[in-house]
């Protein structure tokens, strides 16, 4: 009998591979994201939930990206479905790890510089990063009560291990990005960095969003009403982001 | 048929009692400690005796009750037609290497092992299949005791207990069947369930599995990698997917030791040595039962290291010393095979034969004098036992002297 178990943890050569589901970004930091990652990743796979500006074409322009599924009809009330459908694509493309980014979020130098001494291993099957939200421009984080998601870890980088038993839970907002099966394989809580950008916007935009989410989930049945709330704030806590050497 | 009943607690707190009500009719029950008050009322008719050291074997009219392993000498030494093991966790304040050795000692040699506990008797069907599952009266309490008389006639008779082994967990997977349409999805449910059905060799165990796992993992239980993820494997292997058990097995095998595991598969694998491969999975997932049977069909020497190895650890050890007998090997893992011959000597009350063993093999190796010492533990334990079921609680007037 012959086995085939050089796939479960290959310790080099191994290939990355970028996933991200978008919608509408056309005016946001898509194109600057893309760039970005095609300096580090070997492919990127998008699903395009319903977009209807020029973000599919925006796509199309860097090479990189070698699967992109278009749906014709959004699923954004149903987010486990969306995620269930990217980590199919990606699967598809029968990837070594996969790095699970937001159309508005960059990694810093550092992280990406220990990426692939990250990946060409065979200890552990993910990585947890610590994600920043930077708020109101591209010089401060948010730290308070309810902005403090850069004091755990986020599961963005994971290996993939095909024939394992993957799953989302049937959530439709805030799912996980990465299955949730990710948990009980050994994981690894690496001191990097990734900003996010998803905050770091005008007035107006912060208004929106927030109406955007009283909208979706109006008695806080996915998130915190409290932290919707905030999104308001006039004088929020804000740090001073400095960039670490690579 | 005629019982002595070497208890664990004075019979007014004996837990029991109701156990003895399914022990097929006609039936004499002799417990060995003091009698109940005055006045009390007994479900079943009992008589008392001291429990001591008995001075002449007990003919074969009768069979021991026994509820720890401190009475070993007394159970597997008095020449009892039959031997009922009632197994149960370790008490505090005892070592627990010990209490597990010799109760694992104890249920090797018994003919059934009868336990309360689900947890003690899940780990023993994955090691032998002459146990029992008492309800304690709790549920389904008809249908359990009458299942455990069918149990007992069956040890009589001399027959396969596998049958009845099979209706018991049939009755589990119906029991929680019924919990679940109770409770809903829980993941101790579901993991139990497809347990059971992996006894009974069905492939719906692998759906409960997932379940199990997933529903874990929603309760951000995380460290479910080896109980349920593991245990995906042993079903692979159970229902034939060899190649995929091993893989599922790979996706596991994180620590040392595993991983070194993982190599032995990968060797009897590429050896087409299937039957190995088969038990080396099995034994993984501790169950012991399924990786004996494995190794035995291979019969082979290299099976027969592997069957040692895996009977000394799990305290069969008639049978270890069966195998080494035919390998002559002298030790094995740092056993010497007079070792085991003391002890295998000692726990049938044969004090003397195995204290010359001992102190013969101890010429070679000073080490052996160390099992004294915990023969000692035993002993003590023992001589605790008695104490407290003589002397506590009860009526002198009820203890009949006997034996």
């Amino acid at each position: 009998m012959k086995l085939d178990l050089k796939r479960i943890r290959k310790a080099k050569d191994n290939r990355l591979t970028a996933v991200m589901q978008v919608r509408n970004e056309e005016e946001g930091m898509l194109e600057e994201v893309l760039e970005d990652l095609s300096r580090y990743v070997d492919e990127i796979a998008i699903v395009d939930d319903a977009s209807t500006d020029e973000t599919v074409a925006l796509c199309r322009k860097y090479p990189k990206v070698k699967h992109l599924m278009t749906l014709p009809q959004s699923h954004f009330d149903r987010e486990w479905l969306l995620r269930k459908q990217l980590w199919e694509l990606a699967c598809s493309t029968d990837p070594d790890w996969i790095l699970a980014v937001d159309a508005d979020e960059i990694y810093e130098d550092k992280a990406k510089a220990h990426m692939r001494e990250l990946m060409d291993q065979d200890q552990f099957d993910w990585v947890g990063f610590r994600l920043f939200d930077l708020w109101g421009d591209r010089t401060h984080y948010r730290e308070d009560e309810h902005w403090q998601i850069h004091r755990r870890h986020t599961r963005t980088l994971v290996r993939y291990i095909p024939g394992y038993h993957y799953f989302y839970p049937p959530m439709d907002h805030h799912v996980p990005r990465l299955p949730l099966s990710y948990a009980a394989l050994p994981g690894f809580l690496a001191e990097l960095r990734v900003k996010h950008y998803g905050w770091a916007v005008s007035r107006e935009k912060l208004n929106e969003k927030y109406a955007r989410y009283m909208e979706r989930d109006p008695d806080g049945r996915w998130g915190s009403l409290a932290q919707y709330r905030s999104i308001l704030d006039d004088n929020p806590r804000l740090v001073e982001w400095s960039d670490e050497q690579a | 048929m005629k019982y002595d009943i070497w208890g664990n607690e004075t019979w007014e707190h004996f837990a029991y009692k109701q156990l003895l009500e399914s022990f097929p009719g006609g039936n004499e029950f002799v417990y060995r400690g003091k009698g109940s008050p005055p006045g009390s009322h007994e479900p079943i008719p009992v008589r008392f005796a001291p429990a001591v050291d008995l001075d002449a074997p007990r003919n074969h009219e009768y069979a021991a009750i026994v509820c720890s392993p401190f009475w070993i000498h007394q159970a597997l030494g008095s020449g009892y037609s039959k031997v009922f093991f009632i197994m149960e966790p370790c008490p505090a304040g005892v070592q627990r290497e010990v209490w597990e050795k010799y109760s694992g000692l104890l249920a090797e040699a018994a003919d059934l092992i009868i336990t309360g506990s689900e947890k003690i008797y899940l780990e023993q069907c994955l090691r032998r299949r002459n146990v029992v599952w008492w309800d304690a009266g709790v549920v389904d309490s008809g249908e359990n005791q009458r299942l455990v008389g069918t149990f007992v006639e069956r040890v009589f008779r001399e027959e396969s207990l596998e049958p009845c082994m099979r209706e018991q967990w049939k009755q589990r997977i119906r029991a929680y069947c019924r919990l679940r349409e109770d409770v809903g999805n829980h993941e101790t449910i579901s993991y139990l369930l497809a347990s059971y059905h992996y006894f009974l060799g069905e492939q719906q165990a692998r759906e409960l599995l997932l379940q199990s796992f997933e529903t874990v993992l929603l309760r951000e239980h995380n460290g479910t990698l080896h109980s349920h993820y593991r245990f995906l494997s042993a079903m692979e292997a159970q229902q034939g997917q060899l190649e995929r058990a091993v893989y599922t097995y790979a996706i596991t095998a994180v620590l040392p030791e595993e991983k070194e595991a993982l190599a032995r598969m990968e060797r009897w694998a590429a050896m087409d040595r299937f039957h190995l491969l088969e038990a080396e999975l099995y034994l993984a997932n501790d169950d012991f039962a399924a990786a004996e049977r494995a190794a035995l069909e291979d019969a082979s020497e290299e099976a027969e290291h592997f069957l040692i190895d895996l009977y000394l650890r799990q305290w069969m050890w008639k049978k270890g010393l069966r195998f080494m007998e035919s390998l002559h090997l002298k030790e094995h893992q740092g056993l010497s095979i007079d070792q085991i011959r003391a002890t295998l000597l000692w726990i049938r009350n044969q004090k003397h034969e195995a204290v010359t063993q001992l102190l013969r093999a101890s010429l070679l190796d000073w080490n052996m004098l160390l099992a004294f010492a915990e023969n000692d533990l035993i002993l003590r334990g023992c001589e605790q036992m008695k104490e407290r079921l003589n002397h506590e609680a009860g009526s002198e007037k009820n203890t009949q002297s006997e034996g």
